[in-house]
């Protein structure tokens, strides 16, 4: 879960999104305010009106755990983003209804070639230490984020190396080595800090975040709290509706707390007004709970080299034995069941799969009939938890495990170190110990929303995180990988029903995530996991 | 050690004991008999304690479930719950995934026992060796062991586990012996101490005076004198290496999932304390009660059967009766 | 000082054991990234962190650090590791210095009151404290203040850090423990001290007599009890481990704890190198508060 999120949501996903919020709140009585927000947004691109008032009051946000770094970079992961997003800003950012990328820094974008954007940039916008944002400072920053030297976590991120260039004062040349079509994707996702402060300070960078954001860096006490205020400098006050949002809080807190448990009563009991990532009864008990939409899916990844797994029938077995909906209705609050690795935003999404039922007695049926085939059914198989991966995940190994035991498999549940996880589940398909018989219970992220990356991981025999082999489907990809658009899309479908039809994994459910949100509050939870406190109202 | 808890009771019970002479092994019984019906919290804790190994071994015919048997739609159910109209209830209520916890907590005591009675089996057994050998010949080998006793007992003996157990992992025999070996020093040093006064006693003198050989004192002689002291500490050390094994399961490192132990259940139910107050309270409450009755148990014992606090306490009895 | 000299060099051998226990499994890159990341760029991070130099190299690097204080960069934190510790430490020392501060003097006037009046309200008052001082599992408890004091009745916040407040549960939880056994033994040894000779006769003799043998009494039952506060100095860093984390209470041992699961090795190391020097240190005043009660003891 430490990762991005990075949400291109289809139509269909956030018309789930507005289906959720809306049973949620009339759940909760607080229809009136929610509903009213919904309407307005719903009614197509968000529109800011003026807001003369000076931001006032102070909202305290608690997340689930403390940002490891300030960095500008950094804004670009799962925890860091809640607070450095609103300190930063980047070239793109996404509206908040359409989910379309729009320009933040950038007030256009073209194309030059398949290797180079030509960005222009917003004029008048200052960095938080007064110097002025143009087209040096903004290459200077994107250098020094993508360098392969410093190599920080982003380049996960990055596809073809990524360098930018000045052209004039306002003017922006980014290009990649080799023709990337989702550079504009990355970029979203790459914010933009002063570059003064890189050329002549680089040590303050990771401890005092200088952007172009709404809000500006106040104090980080470490282990404790981080502060911020509004900018009152920022461009965006000028020109509300090409910022789609507004300052009407002045200050803001964010506080960490491991448990939901416990970020759920600072919400009830008046300390924080928002509280991130809530399991599902916790977030009943606030006043408002939103429930979003992620593009997270769980997922069961078999060990196709394992002397009992490696037979079809007893992986479809294992898919058959596992309820999904009610694994659904019980641990996450409800949530989609997943057909396959991705949502249906993802180019390469196939429509037309369907999830394998729930039947207990087909599943033994397999297992009986494969044993009677001399499948040795007896080896262990070890149903592995990478403790905290995600909420509820050691609930559901153990209920995993469960279910096979009940069909005549002998699995066990083990939650193991993050890292010793991590290093057997990276192992890769080659190397994987012949007995090792793992269930992996990752969660895999489609942050670049296309079938692609997921294949290159998980359906490719040396895929970094892959435990199945097909020489013909390597072939497959091989050739769609180069394909962009429509022919691309249905290629990748192609690849994808090829894959689930060996059932190397049986995909569990679409994550929902939680907030709840103290009376008054006004938020939609966006897409893309952001929590941009220009978003945002206090009310009351 | 602390504990040295003392209730008016136990009081008169090592007076009994102390006034009564008791030659023969069956008399000795006897007499401890007698003493533990005159303090009622110690047969209280006896019977809790006799109770407690009885339902650990017998824990498949006592508990009323499975305590694997899941059911996702009574998560979290609260206690009572039937989970059909005719059937038991689930007294302490269901656990996340629908699991009875009071079955649970049934074979959770097999787990907490065993992981107690195990770890101090082993650092009894090498801490009280190592000390009757430092006590015994003294010298440069009793200044190696005790400076490592002195340099242990100052280590925070849950962050030497707790490292430990991340590199090695979890699991039953891990987590016994890395309590084993944070536990160990105790033993050595209350041994040492013992020996280091029976040593310079007349009935060893006499008996080296006699040409015993080393052997023949350590076993005749020492070890018999030994034996209930050490056994009083390891009641206490029970209570301690319980409460240890549930702080390392609560922070995930204690014993695998398959295996329902006290801590791991106050460690999953953690998550649910302000919505489910069932699945933390009642496995901390069978720690609280297990720990308080080997506490209490081990009290009386030392009372009974140290020479020293019985004379003291026996002494004591009058002014406290003015 | 034997004694502190020798605790300094195995400490130090503790930090140099937690150093290759750490490096024997996990690689911190791969839990920084993606799954799906490849090999490549796992590389680049591995090079960034220093992970693939060989591992006597990593050995010397951090020990010609750790002499000067210096840990290396934390992994997790991409700050120096030392003053991220040294950041925490405060909240660690106010933690458990208010702990101390109230255990202590609490478990003396409830050990001398309860040894001078056995049987009253009080020693029985103190004999519950003290055997749940060595029953309840401080984390329990600490949960049920949290259920209870936080949740139920709205009188203290839940977790976190701040005001008076905020102190109050995760130092109750804390103080259980010390409490219940430093009464028991300065009950005991002032019960010892009380059977004396020299008490008898003082009792004998009259009241002002009485008042200044008891205080004597109190000064020699000191003894035994200050080498029990050295032992719990080090269970109450246990402690504060566990409770730390059920409070989120932003100290050396939840860092340790987040450490750990990061397997940040800078900061494991600097958080294990802090313990150890808060140990010493309390040991340190353990045998100076010796000589003060003991005028026969002294240091050379």
């Amino acid at each position: 879960m430490d990762r991005f999120r990075l949400n291109q949501v289809s139509q269909r996903a956030f018309a789930s999104l507005q289906r959720h919020v809306t049973r949620r709140q009339m759940m909760q009585g607080a229809a009136a305010v929610g509903l009213a927000s919904i309407g307005t947004r719903a009614a197509g691109k968000a529109t800011f009106a003026q807001d003369a008032a000076a931001p006032e009051g102070k909202i305290v946000i608690s997340l689930a755990s403390e940002p490891a770094s300030l960095e500008s970079w950094y804004a670009y992961s799962t925890i860091g983003v809640a607070p450095l997003r609103n300190v930063f800003e980047a070239l793109l950012n996404r509206d908040p209804v359409t989910n379309e990328l729009v320009g933040e820094l950038a007030e256009s974008w073209e194309w030059l070639d398949d290797q180079t954007i030509e960005f222009k940039l917003r004029p008048g916008v200052t960095f938080h230490d007064g110097t002025p944002f143009n087209a040096e400072a903004a290459a200077t920053s994107l250098n020094w984020t993508w360098d392969p030297e410093t190599a920080f976590d982003i380049i996960q991120f990055q596809g073809p190396q990524i360098s930018a260039e000045a052209v004039d004062e306002l003017t922006l040349r980014v290009s990649t080595e080799s023709p990337d079509p989702i550079l504009p994707n990355r970029l979203y996702f790459s914010p933009i800090g002063s570059a003064e402060q890189i050329k002549n300070d680089p040590d303050s960078i990771t401890d005092t975040p200088i952007g172009t954001g709404p809000y500006k860096f106040v104090a980080w006490n470490r282990g404790q709290n981080l502060e911020l205020t509004a900018n009152e400098d920022w461009w965006g006050n000028a020109n509300p509706d090409a910022a789609l949002g507004a300052q009407r809080i002045k200050d803001v807190e964010y506080v960490w707390r491991d448990e939901s448990a416990v970020r759920a009563s600072q919400v009830n009991a008046g300390e924080a007004q928002i509280a991130r990532f809530l399991a599902p009864e916790d977030c009943e008990t606030t006043p408002t709970c939103h429930k979003a939409p992620s593009i997270e899916t769980p997922t069961l990844r078999l060990d196709t080299m394992h002397p009992t797994m490696g037979d079809i029938r007893i992986r479809e077995a294992i898919g058959l034995a596992v309820d999904k909906q009610e694994l659904a209705d019980a641990l996450f609050g409800g949530a989609d069941v997943a057909t396959q690795m991705v949502g249906p935003s993802a180019t390469g999404y196939n429509p037309d799969l369907e999830a394998l039922p729930y039947d207990m007695e087909r599943a033994t049926a397999l297992v009986q009939e494969a044993a009677a085939d001399g499948v040795d059914i007896s080896l262990p198989i070890t149903v592995a938890v990478r403790g905290g991966a995600y909420p509820r995940v050691e609930e559901m190994g153990e209920y995993v495990a469960q279910q096979l035991q009940q069909i005549g498999l002998n699995a066990v549940t083990e939650i193991i170190e993050p890292a010793a996880y991590e290093e057997q589940f990276t192992i890769g398909q080659p190397n994987v110990a012949k007995d090792r018989g793992w269930i992996g219970t990752n969660s895999h992220g489609n942050e670049l929303m296309d079938v692609g990356g997921t294949a290159s991981g998980y359906y490719r025999c040396n895929g970094s995180v892959s435990t199945y082999c097909n020489e013909d489907l390597d072939a497959m990809i091989d050739a769609a990988n180069p394909l962009t658009g429509d022919e691309r899309d249905a290629a990748f479908q192609d690849i994808t029903a090829t894959f689930m039809a060996d059932i190397p994994v049986v995909p569990l459910i679409h994550l929902p995530n939680y907030y709840g949100l103290a009376e008054g509050v006004t938020w939609t939870p966006r897409l893309d996991g952001f929590m941009l406190v220009k978003e945002m109202t206090l009310g009351g | 050690m602390s504990a040295s808890t003392l209730t008016r009771t136990t009081v008169a019970a090592a007076d009994a004991v102390n006034n009564l002479r008791a030659p023969t092994r069956q008399g000795r019984l006897a007499f401890l008999w007698q003493a533990l019906r005159m303090d009622r919290l110690a047969l209280l804790s006896s019977v809790v304690l006799l109770a407690m190994i009885l339902i650990a071994i017998f824990a498949p015919a006592v508990a009323p479930y499975d305590p694997a048997k899941q059911s996702l739609s009574m998560r979290n159910d609260p206690p009572m719950t039937r989970p059909a109209p005719d059937a038991f209830p689930y007294v302490m209520g269901a656990d996340a995934l629908g699991r009875d916890v009071l079955s649970r907590l049934i074979f959770g005591a097999r787990v907490s026992l065993a992981v107690g009675a195990t770890s101090v089996l082993i650092s009894g057994l090498v801490g009280a060796t190592l000390g009757l050998i430092a006590g015994y010949y003294r010298g440069s080998v009793d200044d190696v062991i005790m400076r490592a006793v002195d340099v242990w007992m100052g280590f925070p003996s849950l962050l030497l586990a707790l490292i430990v157990l991340y590199v090695t992992g979890a699991g039953f025999w891990n987590v016994v012996l890395v309590l084993a070996v944070t536990r160990w020093m105790v033993y050595a040093r209350v041994t040492r101490s013992l020996v280091l006064s029976y040593r310079e006693n007349v009935f060893v003198e006499a008996a080296r005076a006699t040409g015993c050989t080393d052997r023949e004192i350590i076993t005749r002689h020492l070890l018999p004198n030994l034996l209930s002291p050490i056994l009083v500490l390891a009641t206490l050390e029970t209570a301690t290496i319980i409460l240890i094994e549930a702080s390392l399961s609560f922070l995930g490192l204690g014993l695998p999932l398959s295996v329902p132990s006290w801590g791991l259940m106050l460690a999953q139910g953690r998550e649910y304390v302000t919505t489910a107050w069932w699945l933390v309270t009642f496995p901390g409450l069978a720690i609280l009660i297990t720990a308080l009755a080997l506490n209490l148990l081990a009290t009386w014992a030392r009372a009974v059967t140290d020479p020293a606090q019985r004379w003291r306490f026996a002494r004591k009895m009058k002014p406290a009766h003015r | 000082m034997r004694r502190l000299v020798h605790s300094v060099v195995v400490l130090l051998g503790l930090v140099v054991a937690v150093f290759f226990f750490t490096h024997m499994l996990g690689d911190p890159a791969r839990l920084m990234l993606r799954p799906e990341a490849t090999a490549e760029q796992v590389e680049a991070v591995r090079d960034r962190l220093g992970l693939n130099d060989p591992l006597h190299e990593q050995f010397f690097r951090f020990m010609g650090g750790a002499v000067r204080g210096d840990f290396g960069e934390s992994i997790w934190q991409r700050a120096p590791a030392l003053p991220i510790m040294l950041d925490r430490l405060p909240n660690t020392l106010y933690l458990a210095g208010i702990t101390i501060l109230i255990a202590i003097p609490l478990a003396a006037l409830l050990g001398i009151v309860s040894a001078l009046r056995p049987g009253s309200l009080i020693d029985r008052a103190s004999t519950v404290v003290g055997l749940a001082g060595v029953s309840i599992a401080d984390f329990w408890l600490g949960l049920m203040l949290i259920l209870f004091f936080a949740v139920n009745l709205g009188w203290f916040p839940t977790s976190g850090f701040g005001g008076p407040q905020y102190v109050i549960l995760p130092a109750l939880a804390l103080m259980v423990r010390p409490l219940g056994r430093i009464s028991q033994v300065i009950r005991s040894s002032m019960l010892d001290q009380l059977g004396q000779p020299y008490v008898t006769t003082a009792r004998s003799k009259g009241l002002s007599e009485r008042v200044v043998v008891t205080l004597h009494a109190m000064k020699n039952a000191a003894i035994p009890a200050l080498t029990l506060i050295g032992d719990e100095t080090a269970a109450l860093l246990n402690g504060a481990v566990v409770i730390e984390t059920v409070f989120g209470w932003p100290g050396i041992g939840l860092l340790l704890i987040q450490a750990i699961e990061r397997r940040d090795l800078p900061l494991i190391e600097a958080c294990v190198f802090a313990i150890a020097v808060m140990i010493i240190f309390a040991n340190l005043l353990v045998d100076l508060a010796y000589t003060f009660f003991d005028p026969r003891i002294r240091y050379t």
